[in-house]
C-alpha cells in the first residue's frame, strides 16, 4: 500500500509539472470558453439581422422576391384564378403561363436562377401538380405548395357551391397549434448529450494511451527493471493508473467549471438551435456526480487495458499499433452507446449500450441527461461495470507482470496469456 | 549466510536460456559472472532477484527463499534505467522510498553517495542532459541508496572513464570492506581478476567453470611466458623446443611446460646481450581462460 501510494504521488507530480500536460490543459480550458462563447456571439449577429426580418412582411409590393414561380394549368381546374397566392407565398412573385410554353418554360428553370414551375393535370377529376425545380432544398417547399393549392382548390369548389364566405374564409385558416414540451426538451438535452459523450470519449482515450505511453517509456528508459525489482508490479500498475485517472479528472472538473462559469456569466438566456430553447438546465448535481463516476469507472476499464498494451512494446513508437484493439473497441462502444442516443426511438438499445460496461461509461451519462433512467438500470450499469473493471485489473496485473521485462519483439496476446500462465 | 543457487533452470519456450546452474556464494567479496552475450548472465540475475520465474530449482539468501520481501538487494542494470527527463534528485529520493525508506534516511544517503561519487552538482539536473559516466554514476546511486546486502552489478564499468572507472572501483573496495555480497558481470576479465575471489563462466546457459578464481588459475599451472624486447629471439626458442603462442606488438607469448624452460631461454639472451624489457612467467589470465573454455565450448 504504501509503495502504491508512493508510485501514485510520484506518477502524479511529474505528469503535473510535464509541459505536455500544461499546455494541453490551457488548450482544452480555451476551447470550452470560446464553445460557450459562440451562441452569445450568434445570438447578437441575428439579432441585429432580425430588425429587418422578410417573412415578418405582408405587403406584396415591398417584400423582397427569392424569385417566380411559373404555374400552367393545363385542365382549368384553378379557373386561373390565383389570386390568394400570393398572401399564402409572398416571397414569389406568380405568373399564370400557357400549356405551350411548358417546354421553354422548364429549360429555364433548368437553366436559369430562382425559377420554379408548377403544371397542374387533372387527373380522375382530381389536380395533380408537377413541380420542377433546379436544386432540392432550394425554391419553395412542395409541402407548403400543396397546402397553398389545395385550399385554392377548396375555396374555388366551396364557391362554386355557393357556401358563403365566411364559411370558405374560417375553411380556410389555419389552426394553430402550442407546443407544451412536459418531459426533458429533446434539442437541448441531445446538445448537452452529444458534448458529455464526446468529452467523456476524448477524455477517456486520451488518458488511457497516455498510461501506455508512459508504460512504454518506462521500459524503453529501462526504469522497469529498477521499479520492478523495488515493488510489486500490482503497486506500479495501479498506482500509476490511479494517479493519471486523478489528472484526468481534475482536467475534466476544470473544463466542466470552466464550461459552468462562462455558461453563467456569458451564455445568452434565449439562445435557440434549430428553434428550440438551448440551456443546459439538465446538468443537475445528480447528473454531474454520476458523468464523474462514468468517467472513473470508464477510465479504469480502458486505462488497465491500456497499461497491459503498453507493457507489450519496447519503443514508444509501437503504442499505437499496441492499443489498436482497445482503441477498436473504445471506438465501437462509442457508436454504439452514441447511435441509440441520437435516434431516441431505439430504447432497447440504449438500454444495452448503457448497461454493456464497454459502452456504459459513454452511453449511461448522456440517457440520464435526455431521460428519466430506472434506478435499476443504473445500478445494473454500474454493477456490471465495476464488476468487470475488478475482472480486468487482476487479468491485467498478471499480463503486465509477465510483459514488463519481456524485449524484443511486440509480444501477441496469445504469446502474452501463454506466458502469464507460467 | 549468503547465496545458494542450486539446479536452477530457466526457459523461454523451447529455448534453455540458463540450465541447472548450481553455485554458493557464502563470503562477502565480489563474485564474477561472466559469459559472453546471451549466455544467460542478465536471466540468471533476474532469477536471483526473483522478477522471472525459475522452471526448476531454488535460489535461496540466508537459508529463505528469494523473494522482493526477503532480500534487500540493489541491482545496476547493464542498461541505463533512469527517467530522461525528471530531476535526478526527486527520482533517487523516489527509488529510496519504493526500497522502503523513510524521507529522512533517503535524503541524507542520496547526499551522501552523491558527494562519494562526485555527482553534487547533478542533484538539479535531469539524466538526459548528462554524459554517459554521469548518468552511470546516477544509476549506481540508485542501487546503493538504501544499503542493501546483495548488490548485483551487471557492467558497472562500461561507458565510463579512467578517472570515473577509479571512483567507481574505491566504491566497490568500500562496498568489500562493509561486507557486503556484490555479484559482479562484465566482459572486462581484467576488473574481475581485479575483485572476484569466485567465478562462474556460462556459455549458452551451461556452466563451463566455476571455482575459486586463485585455485582455478593455479590448476592451470605456471605455463605462460611473456618477454618483451625489441630483438628476435624466435630462433632461440624453436632450439629449446618452446611453441610461440602469439607475437604481440612489444614482444612474444609462449607457452612453456615448465619453468626451467623459461630459465633456458632467459640464458641465452643474456648471453647474446638482448636488451630485455620484461620477463614474466606466469598463470594464464582469466582472460585466456575464458578464451579457451567458451571458445572451446563453440
Amino acid at each position: 500500500m504504501r509503495d502504491l501510494l508512493n508510485v501514485f504521488t510520484y506518477t502524479f507530480k511529474e505528469h503535473l509539472k510535464k509541459k505536455a500536460f500544461i499546455v494541453s490543459t490551457c488548450i482544452v480550458v480555451i476551447l470550452t470558453i470560446i464553445m460557450m462563447l459562440i451562441p452569445a456571439a450568434i445570438t447578437k449577429f441575428s439579432k441585429s439581422d432580425e430588425l429587418t426580418p422578410p417573412q415578418n412582411q405582408t405587403g406584396t409590393g415591398e417584400t423582397q422576391k427569392e424569385g417566380t414561380l411559373y404555374i400552367i394549368d393545363k385542365d382549368n381546374s384553378f379557373k386561373q384564378d390565383f389570386s390568394t397566392f400570393n398572401l399564402a407565398l409572398p416571397t414569389y412573385t406568380y405568373e399564370v403561363k400557357s400549356v405551350d410554353q411548358e417546354g421553354s418554360l422548364i429549360d429555364s428553370v433548368k437553366n436559369g436562377e430562382d425559377q420554379y414551375l408548377v403544371v397542374i393535370n387533372e387527373n380522375n377529376g382530381i389536380p395533380e401538380i408537377n413541380y420542377y425545380f433546379k436544386d432540392y432544398m432550394k425554391g419553395p417547399d412542395p409541402v407548403l405548395l400543396n397546402t397553398i393549392f389545395k385550399n385554392i382548390y377548396a375555396n374555388s369548389l366551396l364557391k362554386d357551391t355557393n357556401v358563403s364566405q365566411e364559411i370558405v374564409n374560417k375553411l380556410s385558416s389555419p389552426i394553430v397549434i402550442l407546443e407544451n414540451e412536459m418531459g426533458k426538451g429533446l434539442v437541448q438535452t441531445q446538445v448537452a448529450c452529444m458534448i458529455v459523450m464526446m468529452l467523456l470519449f476524448f477524455s477517456i482515450y486520451y488518458y488511457g494511451y497516455w498510461i501506455a505511453m508512459s508504460v512504454a517509456s518506462e521500459k524503453t528508459s529501462r526504469v522497469m527493471e529498477i521499479l520492478i525489482t523495488s515493488t510489486k508490479p500490482a503497486s506500479i500498475i495501479v498506482g500509476k493508473t490511479l494517479a493519471m485517472g486523478l489528472l484526468g479528472l481534475s482536467q475534466l472538473v476544470l473544463i466542466l467549471a470552466t464550461g459552468m462559469v462562462t455558461y453563467k456569466l456569458a451564455f445568452p438566456k434565449d439562445f435557440k438551435l434549430f428553434g428550440a430553447l438551448f440551456d443546459f438546465s439538465s446538468f443537475t448535481p445528480l447528473s454531474i456526480t454520476m458523468i464523474i463516476i462514468y468517467f472513473i469507472l470508464g477510465y479504469f476499464l480502458y486505462a488497465m487495458l491500456n497499461a497491459v498494451a503498453g507493457a507489450t512494446v519496447s519503443k514508444a513508437e509501437d503504442v499505437n499499433s499496441a492499443i489498436m484493439p482497445i482503441s477498436m473497441i473504445s471506438i465501437i462502444a462509442f457508436y454504439f452507446a452514441y447511435m441509440p442516443a441520437v435516434i431516441p426511438t431505439a430504447k432497447n438499445l440504449s438500454f444495452i449500450a448503457s448497461v454493456v460496461p464497454f459502452s456504459a461509461p459513454f452511453s449511461m451519462p448522456g440517457r440520464l441527461l435526455t431521460s428519466n433512467v430506472p434506478f435499476w438500470q443504473i445500478a445494473l450499469s454500474l454493477f456490471l461495470l465495476i464488476a468487470c473493471i475488478l475482472l480486468f485489473v487482476s487479468i491485467s496485473i498478471k499480463l503486465y507482470s509477465s510483459a514488463v521485462l519481456h524485449y524484443g519483439k511486440r509480444l501477441k496476446i496469445s504469446e502474452l496469456i501463454k506466458m502469464s500462465r507460467k | 549466510m549468503g547465496l545458494v543457487v542450486s539446479e536452477s533452470t530457466k526457459t523461454y519456450g523451447e529455448k534453455i536460456a540458463v540450465n541447472k546452474i548450481n553455485f554458493t556464494f557464502d563470503k562477502p567479496g565480489v563474485f564474477g559472472l561472466l559469459g559472453t552475450n546471451g549466455a544467460g548472465k542478465t536471466t540468471t540475475i533476474r532469477m536471483i532477484l526473483g522478477i522471472i520465474d525459475k522452471n526448476s530449482g531454488e535460489i535461496m539468501w540466508n537459508n529463505k527463499p528469494v523473494k522482493r520481501e526477503n532480500v534487500n538487494f540493489g541491482y545496476l542494470p547493464e542498461e541505463r534505467g533512469l527517467y530522461p527527463k525528471s530531476k535526478v534528485s526527486e527520482q533517487l529520493f523516489y527509488f529510496g522510498k519504493l526500497k522502503g525508506m523513510n524521507a529522512k534516511d533517503a535524503k541524507k544517503s542520496l547526499s551522501y553517495w552523491l558527494e562519494r561519487l562526485k555527482a553534487t552538482e547533478y542533484y538539479n539536473s535531469v539524466p538526459e542532459q548528462l554524459s554517459k559516466g554521469n548518468q552511470q554514476k546516477i544509476q549506481l546511486v540508485t542501487a546503493l541508496i538504501h544499503d542493501p546486502e546483495l548488490l548485483i552489478l551487471d557492467e558497472p564499468f562500461s561507458g565510463l572513464d579512467p578517472i570515473n572507472t577509479d571512483i567507481f572501483k574505491s566504491v566497490v573496495y568500500e562496498l568489500v570492506e562493509k561486507n557486503k555480497y556484490i555479484i559482479m558481470s562484465s566482459h572486462q576479465m581484467s576488473t574481475v581478476e581485479e575483485y572476484c575471489k569466485e567465478i562462474l563462466i556460462l556459455d549458452k546457459g551451461n556452466t563451463v567453470l566455476k571455482g575459486n578464481l586463485r585455485e582455478i588459475k593455479s590448476s592451470y599451472g605456471r605455463n605462460n611466458l611473456s618477454i618483451q624486447c625489441e630483438d628476435n629471439i624466435l630462433d632461440m626458442a624453436k632450439d629449446l623446443n618452446i611453441g610461440l603462442k602469439e607475437k604481440t606488438p612489444f614482444g612474444y607469448e609462449f607457452k612453456i611446460q615448465n619453468d626451467q624452460q623459461a630459465y633456458l631461454l632467459l640464458g641465452k639472451m643474456l648471453e647474446a646481450s638482448i636488451k630485455l624489457d620484461k620477463f614474466e612467467i606466469r598463470e594464464p589470465s582469466l582472460h585466456e581462460i575464458f578464451i579457451e573454455k567458451v571458445g572451446a565450448a563453440k
